[in-house]
């Protein structure tokens, strides 16, 4: 892939496989379950399914930059709306 | 045992409707009630049972005695408030334990103690079947005045039942999924909008999204729904849309 000016890439020092094992880790620690977490990343645009992103978590697959990325913010809201899918059953925006 | 004489009044039912956020909360408000108004000396159990189209049936008691006395029936297809529901017919129960035609579910029900049993059917309306469910201890517990007490407490919350059934009409699917849905469903019309302001490609239009969401440190979901409402155009939010492909 060619990451030009105004990508999204840039944003991401680390390099991808970086990026992969911050996610996991998020995953890791996170109290949110695979379902949970899948619903609220299809819930902003994502398209993965289950068994790969579950994959990517375990730093056994990659998912393309653009929906790495996507899981990424994902992460980052549902951190910042701890309180919506921690008592709902995987609540999104 | 003789019904208690009080009815509800029908401000009583329509308040309850108005009240229930849902349609298992209106049921479950319903048996309470009619547990408390037909139960005489003796205490009696209520459930209600309501089939709608080919749904499964939403079943409300207002004991967890009452809820297994129930839920045994739909266990193995069969029992005196199925009928009831499926036929539309009143079934009473004298004595449970010498009444041959319900041997089987007496015996799975032994351990609850009850001897009595009324099932009365509800008008539902339309595609619906309504059942009351009434259940006692004592044997010949349901005497003509009672019968007579349940058939008419029936009758009389019939229409407030069907008024509930028109009201709260059964969502196909839970609410965090609808949410999900409709969350999902304003992000691609804003990634679609994104491509015809650029005339950029999906994946294009997806990445502008997520660098607007980055930079301005907002949710996807609220940048999505500005873009979509024309909001924001020359804020943080108008960016996707105006950057230039470089």
């Amino acid at each position: 892939m060619t990451i030009g000016p105004g990508n999204i890439g840039d944003a991401l020092p680390g390099g991808a496989s970086e990026q992969r094992r911050v996610a996991a880790e998020w995953f890791q620690d996170a109290d949110a379950g695979l379902g949970t977490l899948w619903t609220y990343f299809y819930s902003v645009g994502g398209d993965a399914d289950e068994v790969t992103l579950d994959a990517y978590l375990h730093e056994l697959a990659d998912l393309p930059p653009l929906q790495a990325n996507l899981l990424a913010i994902t992460m980052r809201e549902m951190d910042s709306e701890h309180h919506y899918w921690d008592h709902g059953e995987g609540q999104t925006p | 045992m003789a019904g208690n004489d009080a009815s509800p009044t029908l401000e009583q039912l329509q308040d309850l409707l108005l009240e229930s956020p849902g349609f298992t909360d209106f049921l479950l408000g319903l048996t309470t009630i009619s547990a408390s108004l037909l139960g005489g000396p003796e205490p009696m159990l209520c459930a209600i049972t309501v089939e709608r189209d080919s749904a499964p049936a939403t079943v409300a008691s207002s004991t967890d005695v009452a809820r297994r006395l129930d839920e045994k029936q739909y266990a193995f297809d069969d029992g005196p408030c199925l009928t009831a529901l499926r036929q539309q017919r009143q079934v009473l129960i004298e004595d449970l334990s010498i009444d041959e035609r319900w041997e089987r579910y007496a015996r799975e029900i032994a351990a609850e103690g009850i001897r009595s049993v009324l099932a009365v059917p509800i008008e539902a309306g339309g595609s619906s079947r309504a059942a009351l469910n009434c259940y006692a201890p004592g044997p010949g517990a349901f005497d003509d005045v009672t019968v007579r007490a349940v058939q008419e407490h029936s009758a009389l919350v019939s229409k407030t039942l069907r008024l509930a059934l028109r009201l709260h009409v059964p969502e196909p699917y839970p609410e965090h999924l609808r949410l999900a849905l409709r969350s999902r469903a304003v992000v691609d019309a804003a990634v679609s909008l994104v491509m015809l302001q650029n005339r950029c490609g999906r994946d294009r239009a997806m990445e502008l999204l997520q660098l607007a969401a980055r930079d301005s440190n907002r949710r996807l979901h609220e940048i999505a729904t500005d873009l979509l409402h024309g909001a924001d155009r020359h804020g943080p939010g108008s960016a996707p849309a105006k950057e230039d492909r470089s």
